[in-house]
């Protein structure tokens, strides 16, 4: 919330923006992301024999700051209280336990090639690649391979009852993007079993004593000093109180930013307000442009309704996609002849069907809806028929795999999916982009740390089905517990910054204006009036597809938005006291500078890659990569002020492993 | 349609509280509860009035944060469906729909319909977890769950936590809460290993702060997660249990 | 060193989640009390059959009165010889006062703090049948009561309640000569009394609300888990329930409507 109005004129409108991108950023310098210089596949195993460790005596004097209490943030929590830290954990929450993980539905991968199906470590890292569409570190992707199989392991035993065969032994199913068998789960509710089994090691630890609890504190600013990160400011949601905290390591598994879109799927109070604030700090945030869009997502349905309801991707695995053949098609879909069905993903890919990764399936249903074919009183979705997967495998299979997600959309809509097909319709879902991190998940301040979606790893341009879980999992539980200590090892005997530190005072009075500002601009519109504005904003120009015009029009859009968000902001109530308006207020201000952030570098990446799609760079309706002038991560530094241009720097990306080449899906 | 709502308005834990009365005209059936109260509230803001405050997350029945009484319903007028999946197709046009908080002494109000649940977290801190480090659990394939015991598990792990149980409880009981837990963790193989020191404390800590059972069933009817009523036998059945492993942590 | 929060009072502390055992479980814990309520209600469930079984006796043809008066008198000297004279009653009463002040205990302490942790506002409840009698226990409970404590005035006592033709010294010569008390008179005397009749039997109703939830509350507390047992229990609940009603109930009526005399 500290945040001040913005003085730059909006941009001109049209293509000449376009051209003058470099009127909107500046190019800065390369990155070294210490991947350890060694095959990659030996790069973790390298990296950890090389890590500096802490003696189990000295650990309770290090005090680590860990924000977020979701599936990477709780098992970061946990894993580390486990092993002595003196850890203090935020949530705004009421209690670990509600992170937006537990949303999550289909399953998690994991490459333990126990089937015959030729899976393997290589196979999966082959997956996570290209599916990123070679815009992310293959060295990461290792990693979360190796470590993925001991998730599964670890999951299980804090309480997470996978799915079983009928031998005794763990069931999998194949996920969206792959054509192994990987991805274990537990029915349609993976993330709130995994989830739970993180919330509840972290009670554990609570209990303890190792880890101290703290609810309902929002993360509202970073405190670096010496340029390294030393403690966060948090507002008590219930009292107002703003407070800091110092600490000798911070840690953010905030997830992601998806909610710059308004209507997401991701949960109301998912936001992106701690790691905005870390890069307002002097951390980078890696390709904000790479934002996926889910393609099974239950449509809007009314001017009320609060947001999309994904419904997993798993669903794919057995029902089919399809649109009518005719516009407006407005009949009972079970009446629609098969002649007059179009299932186009099973005719435009037949080697993957109705399996082809997220962007390809959002991408080509949204044409479809776009082109007129859309079903739905708004014509806004399309089908995904279930009577085939019914006939196949009986109601009963069906029945135990997807109960709850029918249940669920039943309950929304009223309809029942065993009889009547589902309509639905892509929604922004999960942004791969974050604030970027080394090798170790540590930004470009030293002591800051990110797990989870808040982060950019593993993921590239695209993430795969099920590997959203893993890779929070691995975040949390096996990569931060190694890397975190690395860190502190430099800093024994040195006690946390002093509260009085000016420091901490000045950060703390910056938050304090910063709140203050919000309240008595005095306008005459909720923060939700310039939110929903901002959101159509999104939708329009910077969503499945993209193009140098409408990003350069939504740049300045944005602008005004924010010039008149500054201006006639309404604030009801006060500070002293549990106020969602100024909630939300805080969080709209930071979605009003990253979206901006979003839209330059859609922008500035002039190529097409995985989710993000540029239309003019297209062969066949295909995403057409530049992997000459792109192949690379850009890493955007905040120059000091709102108005001014931000620094793209970027951090090239090898590829030894897997070699580079163009996704094909047909 | 138009609806009257009318809310309970309360500052604090220790504030009075009170019922303040709106009209909503323009609400629709497909509406969700939490959305017509969205819908107020952006009424109010525009009005300069103070907003209602009620918690939700993820409106999509899973996060477990929306809780709040519907006409002395928890979370609305259907039973077995969490706040955001209920819709305004249940009333009638020019029905009084009442918000209140989710009841129970042991949930104190924080602000309007903002209850304090940590109580049921505390219960999960109390041994509602299995003791595995990370890194040191051993192959998840060489344990065998059957079939059935992990779909069992499962019933009982579907509990999002949202206190409807205890607010739907003429006693302020949480045994559907707990029994939920103490079920999932007796039947996967992990937790068997501390199962009776798990069951001693967790119950005392669920005595501690919530009512007792009178086998009523309300629990059941509310819960989101629709988890069987046996649980409130699982509690008991796991105290007795327990009783007869004295000094033995199974 | 620079100073850490503890030592900065001017700098407010973030505050920290409560963690569990701030405050212990209420003594005696209650699982205990759910064990002892279950125990004694099975007690006076295996009780209620036997006393109904000797009822019934005022049914049987050829001379009810001495079936029933015979079976009095069994009662009262039952374990003869192994133990002297009314051992056996006073001993068997002995212990149905003990878990009667347990079960009166128990079931007010819950009640009790049940009361204490029931929130602020009004709740809409559930027509079920669990909820009409479950949330009924206490008062049926302390009408039971009421009536027990009636019930002994009325025909083991014969203080203030019973009806002027009462007596314990009034004597029944069975078949086989042996001389034994008149409990089956002070039955029917009692019973000729319309309104002590209709009071019998609106506690007969009373005592089948209390038992079809009690011995569904059995199952609970013993942590039944067993769907077919639990599903037993629930159809015993009701079934025990009728029995006593109607075997019970059918006594008082049939005196009034003089089907059964002396």
């Amino acid at each position: 919330m500290n945040a001040k109005p913005d003085s730059t004129a909006p941009e001109q409108k049209g293509a000449s923006v376009a051209s003058e991108i470099d009127q909107l950023r500046v190019i800065g310098r390369p990155l070294d992301g210490k991947v350890p210089e060694v095959d990659p596949r030996d790069a973790w195993t390298d990296r950890k024999l090389h890590y500096n460790l802490v003696n189990p005596n000295n650990r309770r004097k290090f005090k680590i700051i860990v924000v977020g209490t979701g599936l990477s943030g709780a098992g970061a929590a946990a894993a580390l209280g486990e092993l002595g830290y003196d850890v203090e954990v935020f949530s705004f929450h009421d209690m670990p336990r509600r992170a937006h993980s537990i949303a999550a539905q289909g399953g998690i991968n994991s490459p333990r090639a126990r089937k015959v199906d030729n899976d393997s470590i290589d196979r999966f890292v082959k997956d996570t690649v290209k599916g990123g569409d070679f815009r992310g570190r293959e060295e990461d992707a290792y990693r979360l391979g190796e470590e993925g199989i001991r998730v599964i392991n670890h999951m299980q035993a804090i309480g997470a009852a996978f799915a079983r065969d009928y031998g005794g032994q763990l069931a999998t199913r194949s996920f969206g993007g792959v054509q192994v068998s990987r991805t274990y789960y537990t029915r349609g509710q993976t993330g709130q079993q995994l989830e739970l089994a993180a919330a509840h090691a972290l009670s554990r630890q609570v209990a303890a004593g190792t880890c101290k609890l703290h609810s309902r504190q929002e993360m509202l600013d970073l405190i670096v000093k010496d340029g390294r990160a030393q403690g966060i400011v948090v507002r008590d949601l219930v009292t107002g109180k703003v407070r800091a905290l110092t600490a000798h390591a911070v840690v953010l598994c905030t997830g992601g930013y998806g909610n710059v879109y308004y209507k997401a799927t991701l949960a109301k109070n998912s936001n992106a307000t701690a790691i905005w604030r870390a890069y307002k700090r002097g951390a980078y945030f890696a390709n904000p442009c790479f934002v996926q869009i889910h393609p099974t997502a239950l449509p809007l349905m009314s001017k009320w309704q609060s947001k999309k309801t994904l419904m997993s991707e798993s669903l794919r695995n057995d029902g089919r996609i399809w649109a009518p053949r005719k516009k407006k098609d407005d009949r009972d879909p079970n009446t629609i002849p098969e002649a007059e069905r179009f299932y186009f993903l099973e005719e435009r890919y037949p080697a993957f069907g109705n399996l082809v990764p997220r962007d390809v399936a959002s991408r080509n249903i949204r044409e479809r809806i776009d082109a007129g074919y859309g079903v739905g009183p708004l014509h806004n979705a399309v089908y995904l028929d279930f009577r085939t997967g019914i006939e196949r495998l009986g109601v009963k299979l069906i029945r135990e795999r997807y109960s709850n997600l029918f249940n669920m959309y039943e309950e929304l809509t009223g309809e029942d999916p065993y009889k009547t097909p589902m309509r639905i319709t892509p929604s922004v879902h999960f942004t791969m982009g974050g604030l970027w991190t080394d090798y170790d998940q540590m930004t470009s301040i030293p002591g800051l740390f990110i797990g989870g979606e808040a982060s950019w790893a593993y993921h590239g341009a695209n993430r795969l089905g099920a590997n959203s879980l893993l890779s929070c999992c691995v975040d949390g539980w096996f990569t931060l517990p190694y890397a975190v200590p690395n860190y502190l090892a430099g800093l024994l005997g040195q006690e946390p910054l002093a509260l009085d530190d000016q420091a901490v005072q000045d950060t703390l009075k910056g938050v304090q204006d910063g709140i203050d500002h919000l309240l008595n601009i005095g306008g005459s519109h909720g923060a939700d009036h310039f939110y929903e504005k901002l959101g159509a904003i999104m939708d329009r120009y910077a969503s499945v597809s993209r193009d140098p015009e409408g990003l350069a029009t939504a740049i300045g859009l944005i602008r005004e938005l924010r010039q008149e968000f500054w201006r006639d902001l309404k604030v009801v109530g006060s500070a002293d006291r549990l106020n969602q308006e100024l909630e939300t207020a805080g969080r709209v201000a930071d979605y009003l500078e990253l979206a901006e952030l979003l839209c330059i570098d859609a922008l500035d990446r002039d190529e097409s890659a995985g989710a993000h799609f540029r239309t003019d760079h297209e062969i066949g309706g295909e995403a057409k990569r530049n992997d000459e002038d792109w192949c690379f991560c850009s890493a955007w530094e905040y120059p000091g002020a709102v108005s001014a241009k931000p620094i793209r720097n970027f951090e090239p990306l090898t590829f030894r492993a897997v070699p580079l080449q163009q996704r094909n899906y047909k | 349609m138009r609806l009257i709502l009318e809310v309970w308005r309360q500052d604090g834990p220790d504030a009075e509280g009170s019922f303040e009365t709106h009209e909503i005209t323009d609400a629709t059936p497909e509406m969700s509860l939490l959305e017509l109260l969205d819908r107020l509230n952006h009424q109010l803001v525009e009005n300069d009035l103070d907003p209602v405050a009620f918690e939700s997350d993820c409106r999509e029945g899973i996060c477990g944060t929306c809780g709040l009484d519907v006409n002395g319903n928890p979370h609305g007028p259907e039973d077995n469906v969490p706040a955001c999946g209920q819709h305004v197709r249940s009333f009638s046009d020019g029905q009084t729909v009442r918000f209140t908080p989710f009841r129970a002494k042991s949930f104190p109000v924080l602000r309007d319909l903002i209850v304090d649940r940590t109580g049921l977290d505390r219960i999960i801190q109390a041994g509602g977890t299995i003791s595995v480090d990370a890194g040191t659990a051993p192959d998840a394939d060489t344990l065998l769950v059957t079939h059935d015991d992990a779909e069992r598990a499962l019933d009982f792990a579907a509990c999002i936590g949202c206190g409807a149980c205890v607010s739907a409880c003429p006693n302020g009981a949480a045994y559907l809460f707990t029994g939920a837990k103490l079920a999932h963790l007796a039947l996967i193989p992990h937790g068997k290993e501390e199962r009776a020191r798990r069951a001693r404390s967790v119950i005392a800590q669920m005595q501690s702060e919530f009512g007792p059972c009178s086998q009523i069933g309300e629990c059941a009817l509310a819960c989101p997660a629709e988890i069987p009523l046996v649980a409130i036998a699982v509690v008991n059945r796991e105290r007795l249990r327990a009783g007869f492993k004295k000094g033995k942590p199974n | 060193m620079s100073p850490t929060i503890q030592e900065r009072p001017d700098l407010d502390q973030i505050p920290v989640a409560k963690r569990p055992a701030t405050s212990p479980p209420p003594r005696p814990q209650t699982w205990i009390l759910k064990v002892i309520m279950a125990t004694t209600g099975s007690i006076f469930i295996l009780f209620l059959l036997f006393h109904l079984a000797g009822n019934l006796k005022v049914y049987l043809p050829d001379d009810p009165q001495g079936h029933f008066n015979e079976y009095a008198h069994w009662l009262r000297t039952l374990l003869n010889p192994l133990v002297p004279g009314s051992t056996f009653l006073w001993a068997f009463r002995a212990v149905m006062v003990l878990a009667l002040c347990l079960h009166v205990y128990s079931g007010l302490t819950l009640w009790i703090r049940a009361h204490r942790l029931r929130g602020r506002h009004a709740r809409k409840v559930h027509s079920t049948k669990h909820h009409l009698t479950g949330r009924t226990m206490l008062w049926s409970g302390l009408i039971i009561l009421s009536f027990i404590i009636f019930h002994l005035l009325d025909l083991t006592i014969g203080r203030a309640v019973e009806s002027k033709e009462f007596s314990t010294k009034a004597t029944y010569t069975l078949h086989d000569g042996t001389v034994v008390t008149d409990a089956y008179s002070n039955l029917i005397h009692s019973f000729e009394r319309a309104p002590v009749a209709i009071f019998y039997v609106v506690v007969m109703i009373v005592i089948a609300f209390h038992l079809s939830h009690g011995i569904w509350s059995i199952i609970n507390d013993f942590g039944g888990t067993a769907h077919r047992t639990r599903m037993v229990f629930l159809f015993l609940a009701d079934l025990i329930a009728l029995i006593v009603v109607i075997g019970n109930a059918s006594i008082p009526l049939a005196v009034l409507a003089g089907g059964l005399t002396l």
